[in-house]
């Protein structure tokens, strides 16, 4: 702690900030662009001046940048001073002599820093009477939008895409006031975050193209605190509606999760709840016409309900409907619709996490490794946001040289000059080459199989009590020697594996070295990448694949089969799946889109997708986050699933329920009936909790046009919706100061409009929110006892010439069904493609873009190659789950024919 | 004939040579620096020599070097900044052209000085010629054993490259000059920490002007006390001068520092006088970044005393009536010079060359060229004036980099000076376009201690 | 009982004097000045055959401006909207495409504007907060109507008429 005096007043501080970064801590309003909480100080903009004295008899001073200014004891300095003051608005001047001035239709405006720190400094008359310079702008793709002219050359774009998330496509060129942010070419950025360009351009250079389709002010949202439902990571983000539609996803700061990034298939993959493919009514496929009303779908369903119920819960539903279809249905005849590999994998990481032997790391604690080894995942593509935590965890090495010395952590700019191009390690062990690769300082592309068995040689390095593996290929041990010695000298050592290859050898591989490298209680990181966002809450539930062999001869053929938010067609093969739906006489599907599975429905059930409804998910950590309905639908079929299984239970059992359903009941429920669970109600909050007896509003009270906008549908004002469920209004009205962390459904405080209102939320900045980051961690055991292996070493991978091992790839955009929706999304999937190495395309003769036939299970594709030599032989690589390639059942394999 | 350090031997034929270098006693210095001295040795001769840096800041290079942190298992490195482009500065481009070895030796006793193995002389991008003159002299020197592994089996290695500027008047300003030699955009670092701590590629590096890194030569060969005996009080030595503007006999002079102005100016050794025989109205003493002065505040100080060629007789009167010895870039403007015009042209070279990087010099100089731009052709305003005075005010002191100031002082010093003709722009917009203002006052004799006002 | 608030007058009923209470002094006073009015200019409009001249500064019905090209000038960017205490302001923005440049003054315009008429109050504020000078409150009185859904404005009630614009691309 140190002791600082602002303006003749003492603050107590944290010692090892900037002062900029103090000052915004204790709450002052201090201008600034270049800085940023996670990227640090350089010192550019000059925005954030004061005045500093050398101590208490100084009254001359002189002018420092606060942000390049380490807090230390007895530092004497001044905001309010004039020159200081003048100085601040004098920098405003300058850079809006060749700002545009085109906030009416700017899309940043309203949420702009730009013009949130104009008004602070309080410039106001121009003196600069010239032309302006002006720019062409670039098209980045269907995901941002560029317009340059509105730049004000804070360099946090470049900073943020090159130095943070390792982007190559954009830079800074030219020089003097005509610099130029953009590629060297018109042409989509590569970047898997660059949407969060939108969010660190202080102003509206970089803004949300998805946006601008149906453009809505910040005060005109509807918005809602959320999780990103496109991968496994749990990113908090906040869900933007107007007019009944979702119109934009931001990212919701959470210190222990996704900090203040999030990637682009978050962002922009909600377009899918807009879709038109909704299901909008209860469908009665023997009813004419199919489309029914609440009550005709009810009294259909009562007889249905009472024979033997078979339910599928869903990876991608939360805890509340899961859980709302196990009560519907009972627990034994409760399945879990994820592929048997998968369910078998999730067995495997439950029971490592829950012996104690390895310490699951939070993102933010990931970011925190010194060493890094990646089993069997291409992070960028299966769990973006976790790429990046690992982008910077090899910094972090090299930095505490740096603090030798005395450049502090917050100096980014000469951290970056001193680091240079230096990184601590990070091996990556992966059939092809991954975006991470540029910064491993080993790389290995070799098989599934041989994955699992370097891992299980690099245990046995470390702990000869682990068993050895047999038949070692040459240089295997060399590499697991290397690995080995590296990870032992690590101070908090990170393994990240994951499902992506389902391979159930590789998680058992990476538990293995984290088992063997921990301590007593210092235990190593393992991270885990699940494939759905609720598929460690599902497993949680121990309920048994429905595609287990022998979870199929206890259902034998039920009366009616439940399937929740769940798209069986394409987990697996249509055989396999037809061959389960047939057994049953009925069929009810929840979802909220039309896919073939619903097309196989005898009854439909339309639900609410994430912004419709309130859930909990459980992310890959074994964290449970709540997520709040955004809206109301004007659709009143569009409820939540586990509202319409309430109700089912309800009519089945002849009950009414006195009171309304509330998430939190269901959670309560769900921790009391499986102690796995406990804590989780913590997550969600009780709905009649009041701040100030006020419920939370989810409009901004700026919002406009209440009395206008639905006067097309009713000119006498509606009731607004209430809702029942959650501490959240959906009106303005409401408690407008802090509220508890998990509820922000926007960031906004007096004079800060933008997204950089965050600080004003947290403790200090860039740490945790008031009332602590959001989510409860289920799994906190750790095990100082003895260690513990599970065995199944594969056998080493032999090349065979006639079955191909199938290698599942995963894209960022394309493999996560929901998310391909969306338009521009769509627009940047990959086209499907195989994936052979050289020397396999030269014995099958054929050249990139030749056409193979691709059999697996008796299923035929026809798909052009793609040479990746990185391969190993006899493997191919298909790119995972995309549309036209579903329904395979993974691991595979098949045969390849020239076609 | 005053005494030359640097250019003695300039006029012998084939000078730029290894042999004829050699001949005329080039590399004693190495021979005595690396056989006889040790790394500290050469430090402390310059450290008593009072060496000062000839790049324009004139921080005495021997207390730089020994500033140079020296980190186990870390490289050092030495780079000569000839990345020359400041408007009227000419001199490292004539000593690389006419002598390189010179600055080749100078190159080689300071590494060893230093400790450094490898040591880039990073020179201007439009400076082909005499890129290609220093590499041919370092393939000679190297052929001859002054260079390389071993150098004269004193257990000495150095190599030396020769790196071809970016292409930006920025890329001299040393922290720039490090990340352009790095391979990046030339934008300056922010100090701390400076280059002595964390340099190239993250080591600790020194860079020093082409003239300082020469002046070395002298200062081992004789020895610093010898050196410091020449100049006067605490600017020792010699210095490269280059003259330019409406002068009878423009060039590169050595001076004797100490040398008064007027002397330099109107003496027959020097510059001869103003050309055309008109009369002397302004005078820019160090390279366009420095304060510009009237005759009458450049020939005496305001205490009436005459004003010398040296660091602190330059700088005397501070920036109200001084100006600075900067690089040496001397530009004398005769009466028929306009300085609206000329601040206008100093300004949108600065607006030029602002690399963009913090927002007051890239915005700030912008603004000030468009202003200076409009006061010259007749369309600008008196309160234009005092806008520029504010702008540059506020730029000064309050940017990464040096460039900055470099802008706001020459608008600043203009119009502290010659506010008149500002104001007679503005004022008679037409005649302003067709003659100049003229020498006004500004060759008449000061009034005895008479300070002018300040603004 | 004693007043509250301190400001109770109490008033003193004086008795009628003879001539008061005969009334006919106040008859004919009254009537005199019946009289005297209907000599006088009538202050009667027989609205909507005659319209009032309005003030200056009257505020009546909103009209959406074109520029002098006849383009658009409202960009949608929500001020108003925001403004307007009664919240009777809504609007949809979309892009302005290429080929449009001669409709739309800036690169977005409004698809959709409307103003809920029952609720506004004509306060003016929407025409004070709108930077591109696009609504004015400058129109007629808004007439009455029989239903209520007759009294949402939409564009096409409340954009200016292309037609009273002189200009040289209006109309291609």
């Amino acid at each position: 702690m140190a002791v600082i005096y602002i303006d003749n007043v003492p603050y107590e501080v944290k010692a090892g900030k900037n002062l900029l970064e103090a000052c915004l801590s204790l709450g002052f309003d201090l201008p600034y662009f270049c800085w940023h909480p996670a990227m640090g100080s350089v010192g550019a903009c000059r925005q954030c001046a004061v005045k500093l004295f050398k101590d208490d008899q100084d009254t001359k001073g002189r002018l420092v940048m606060s942000c390049m200014e380490s807090v230390r004891d007895n530092l004497y300095c001044s905001i309010e001073d004039t020159t200081a003051k003048a100085f601040r608005s004098q920098v405003i001047e300058w850079l809006m002599t060749n700002h545009p001035h085109d906030c009416a239709v700017c899309d940043e405006g309203g949420s702009c820093h730009l013009q949130d720190m104009t008004v602070m400094t309080g410039h106001a008359y121009r003196r600069f009477n010239y032309k302006k310079r002006t720019y062409n702008n670039q098209y980045l793709g269907p995901l941002i939008n560029h317009e340059m002219n509105r730049c004000i050359q804070c360099y946090r774009c470049v900073r943020f895409y090159k130095d943070y998330a390792g982007g190559k496509d954009l830079d800074v060129f030219a020089a003097h006031n005509n610099v130029y942010f953009g590629r060297a070419t018109d042409g989509v950025l590569e970047n898997e975050f660059s949407g969060n360009l939108a969010e660190v351009c202080p102003t509206g250079v970089f803004t949300d193209k998805t946006l601008k389709e149906h453009y809505t002010r910040k005060w005109d949202l509807t918005m809602a605190p959320s999780i990103c439902q496109h991968c496994s990571l749990g990113c908090n983000i906040i869900a933007g509606e107007r007019y009944g539609e979702l119109r934009q996803i931001t990212n919701r700061y959470n210190g222990d999760v996704n900090g203040y990034f999030i990637c682009d298939r978050g962002r922009f993959g909600y377009e899918y709840v807009n879709s038109l493919n909704r299901i909008q009514h209860p469908l009665i496929r023997s009813h004419v016409p199919e489309a029914v009303n609440r009550e005709t779908l009810f009294d259909h369903l009562k007889p249905l309900l009472s024979g033997k119920v078979i339910g599928v819960g869903s990876p991608r539903a939360s805890l509340e409907s899961n859980f709302a279809l196990r009560q519907l249905v009972g627990e034994n005849q409760f399945f879990s619709g994820v592929p048997e590999t998968t369910a078998e994998m999730m067995e495997i990481i439950l029971s490592v996490f829950n012996t104690g032997d390895v310490r699951i790391p939070s993102m933010k604690e990931t970011e925190e490794a010194d060493v890094v080894l990646i089993l069997g995942e291409d992070l960028n593509n299966s769990a973006p946001r976790l790429a990046l935590s690992v982008r910077q965890a090899v910094r972090n090495n090299p930095v505490e040289v740096a603090n030798t010395i005395n450049i502090p952590a917050w100096h980014d700019a000469a951290l970056r000059e001193l680091v240079q191009s230096e990184k601590g390690d990070c091996f990556i062990a992966y059939p092809v080459i991954t975006k991470l690769d540029e910064l491993a300082s080993g790389t290995y592309y070799i098989s599934p199989d041989e994955i699992a068995r370097l891992g299980y040689a690099i245990a046995n390095f470390l702990d000869p009590q682990a068993s050895a593996v047999p038949d070692l290929q040459g240089n295997m041990q060399g590499h697991a020697v290397l690995i080995g010695n590296s990870l032992q000298k690590a101070k908090n050592p990170l393994i990240v594996t994951g499902v992506s290859l389902q391979n159930p050898s590789i998680i058992k591989a990476a538990a293995a070295i984290a088992a063997a490298l921990g301590e007593g209680d210092r235990k190593a990181m393992l991270a885990v990448v699940v494939p759905d966002c609720n598929s460690m809450g599902l497993a949680m539930m121990n309920a048994p694949s429905i595609l287990n062999s022998t979870a199929l001869s206890t259902i034998g053929s039920p009366d009616t089969l439940i399937i929740l938010e769940n798209d069986l067609f394409s987990i697996s093969q249509e055989a396999q799946i037809s061959e389960i739906l047939d057994r049953s006489t009925n069929i009810i599907v929840l979802d909220h889109l039309h896919n073939p599975t619903s097309a196989r429905a005898d009854i439909v059930i339309p639900v609410g997708t994430f912004s419709e409804a309130d859930g909990t998910l459980v992310n890959n950590e074994g964290r449970a986050q709540a997520y709040f309905q955004v809206y109301m639908p004007k659709n009143e079929n569009l409820r939540e699933s586990w509202r319409w299984l309430s109700d089912l239970k309800n009519l089945r059992d002849g009950t009414t329920d006195a009171n309304n359903v509330t998430p939190h009941d269901l959670i309560r429920q769900l921790a009391d009936k499986m102690p796995q669970f406990t804590g989780a109600d913590q997550a969600m909050p009780t709905a009649d909790l009041r701040i100030k007896d006020q419920k939370i509003p989810r409009e901004p009270h700026r919002y406009s046009g209440r009395t206008a906008m639905n006067a097309n549908l009713d000119v006498s004002e509606p009731k607004p919706p209430s809702d029942p469920d959650t501490p959240l209004s959906f009106t303005m009205e409401g408690y407008k100061g802090l509220q508890p962390a998990p509820l922000n459904s926007f960031f906004w405080s007096p004079g800060w409009n933008s997204n950089q209102s965050v600080h004003k939320y947290q403790m200090e900045v860039g740490g945790a929110l008031y009332g602590g980051n959001p989510g409860v961690r289920l799994f906190n055991h750790i095990n100082p006892g003895d260690r513990s292996y599970m065995n199944g070493i594969p056998p080493r991978f032999k090349p065979d010439k006639e079955n191909w091992e199938m290698l599942p790839l995963p894209h960022l955009f394309g493999s996560e069904a929901l998310s391909s929706l969306s338009k521009g999304i769509a627009e940047l999937s990959p086209q499907p493609y195989v994936a052979i190495n050289s020397m396999d395309a030269e014995s099958l003769n054929v050249d990139e873009g030749s056409i193979l036939q691709v059999i697996i299970e008796g299923v035929q594709y026809e798909l052009p190659v793609k040479i990746k030599p990185e391969l190993p032989a006899r493997t191919a690589g298909l790119p995972y789950n995309l549309q036209e390639l579903t329904g395979i059942k993974w691991p595979a394999h098949g045969q390849l024919v020239k076609g | 004939m005053a005494r030359k350090l640097l250019l003695e031997h300039i006029n012998v034929p084939g000078i730029h040579t290894f042999d004829v270098y050699r001949k005329q006693g080039g590399y004693r210095s190495v021979e005595k620096a690396l056989k006889s001295m040790s790394p500290d040795d050469v430090v402390e001769e310059v450290k008593k020599s009072g060496l000062r840096g000839r790049g324009g800041a004139g921080f005495p290079t021997g207390m730089k070097w020994s500033f140079l942190a020296k980190p186990e298992g870390k490289a050092r490195y030495l780079v000569c900044n000839a990345d020359e482009s400041e408007p009227g500065t000419f001199k490292d481009r004539y000593l690389m052209t006419y002598i390189p070895h010179a600055l080749i030796e100078g190159m080689i006793v300071s590494s060893f000085a230093l400790g450094a193995k490898t040591s880039y002389i990073y020179v201007r991008g439009e400076m082909m010629p005499q890129i290609r003159i220093l590499e041919k002299a370092i393939d000679e020197a190297k052929n001859a054993g002054f260079l390389g592994k071993n150098i004269l089996g004193s257990g000495y290695d150095l190599e030396l490259y020769v790196q071809p500027g970016g292409g930006a008047y920025i890329c001299g300003e040393e922290t720039a000059l490090i990340e352009s030699l790095e391979g990046k955009r030339g934008n300056p670092r922010i100090k701390p920490p400076f280059p002595a701590i964390s340099g190239v590629w993250g080591c600790p590096t020194v860079v020093n002007n082409v003239e300082s890194i020469a002046a070395v030569v002298p200062i081992i060969n004789d020895g610093g006390d010898e050196y410091a005996k020449v100049g006067i009080g605490r600017s020792t030595g010699t210095k490269l001068i280059s003259a330019s503007g409406n002068l009878n006999k423009p060039g590169v002079y050595e001076i004797e520092l100490g040398l008064p102005v007027e002397e330099f100016i109107y003496s027959d050794e020097y510059c001869g006088g103003i050309a055309n025989g008109k009369r002397l109205k302004a005078v820019v003493a160090g390279g366009s970044s420095v304060p510009i002065l009237p005759a009458n505040l450049v020939l005496k100080t305001v205490s009436g005393e005459s004003r010398l060629m040296s660091y602190e007789s330059l700088a005397e009167g501070g920036f109200q009536s001084g100006s600075m010895m900067g690089s040496g870039g001397f530009i004398a403007f005769d009466e028929d010079q306009c300085i609206v015009r000329n601040t206008w042209n100093f300004s949108r070279f600065y607006h030029h060359e602002s690399c963009g990087q913090c927002s007051p010099c890239r915005e700030g100089t912008g603004w000030m060229e468009k202003v200076l731009h409009r006061l010259e052709y007749g369309h600008g305003k008196m309160s234009d004036i005092d806008l520029l005075v504010d702008v540059s005010k506020k730029i000064e002191g309050n940017t990464i980099c040096p460039l900055g100031d470099a802008a706001a002082w020459p608008v600043a010093s203009a119009i502290r000076h010659f506010r008149d003709e500002f104001e007679w722009h503005v004022s008679n917009p037409k005649e302003a376009m067709e003659r100049n203002y003229g020498i006004g006052n500004y060759a008449d004799p000061l009034p005895a201690n008479e300070v002018p006002v300040a603004n | 009982m004693e007043s509250l608030s301190n400001r109770k007058k109490v008033l003193e009923q004086k008795p009628m004097n003879f001539w008061e209470r005969l009334y006919l002094p106040a008859i004919f006073q009254g009537m005199a000045i019946t009289f005297k009015h209907m000599f006088k200019k009538k202050e009667t409009i027989f609205y909507p055959e005659v319209e009032r001249e309005f003030s200056e500064n009257w505020r009546g019905m909103h009209s959406l401006k074109r520029d002098e090209q006849g383009r658009e000038r409202c960009t949608a960017c929500g001020l108003c909207a925001l403004s307007c205490p009664a919240e009777a302001i809504t609007m949809i923005a979309a892009e302005r495409q290429k080929g449009e440049e001669h409709l739309y003054r800036e690169e977005k315009y409004a698809a959709v504007y409307e103003i809920n008429m029952l609720r506004c109050i004509f306060c003016g504020l929407c025409e004070e907060a709108c930077p591109k000078e696009a609504i004015y409150l400058d129109g007629p009185i808004v007439p009455a109507n029989y239903l209520r859904k007759d009294f949402i404005y939409g564009k096409d009630k409340l954009v200016e008429d292309p037609i009273n614009i002189e200009s040289p691309v209006a109309g291609n």
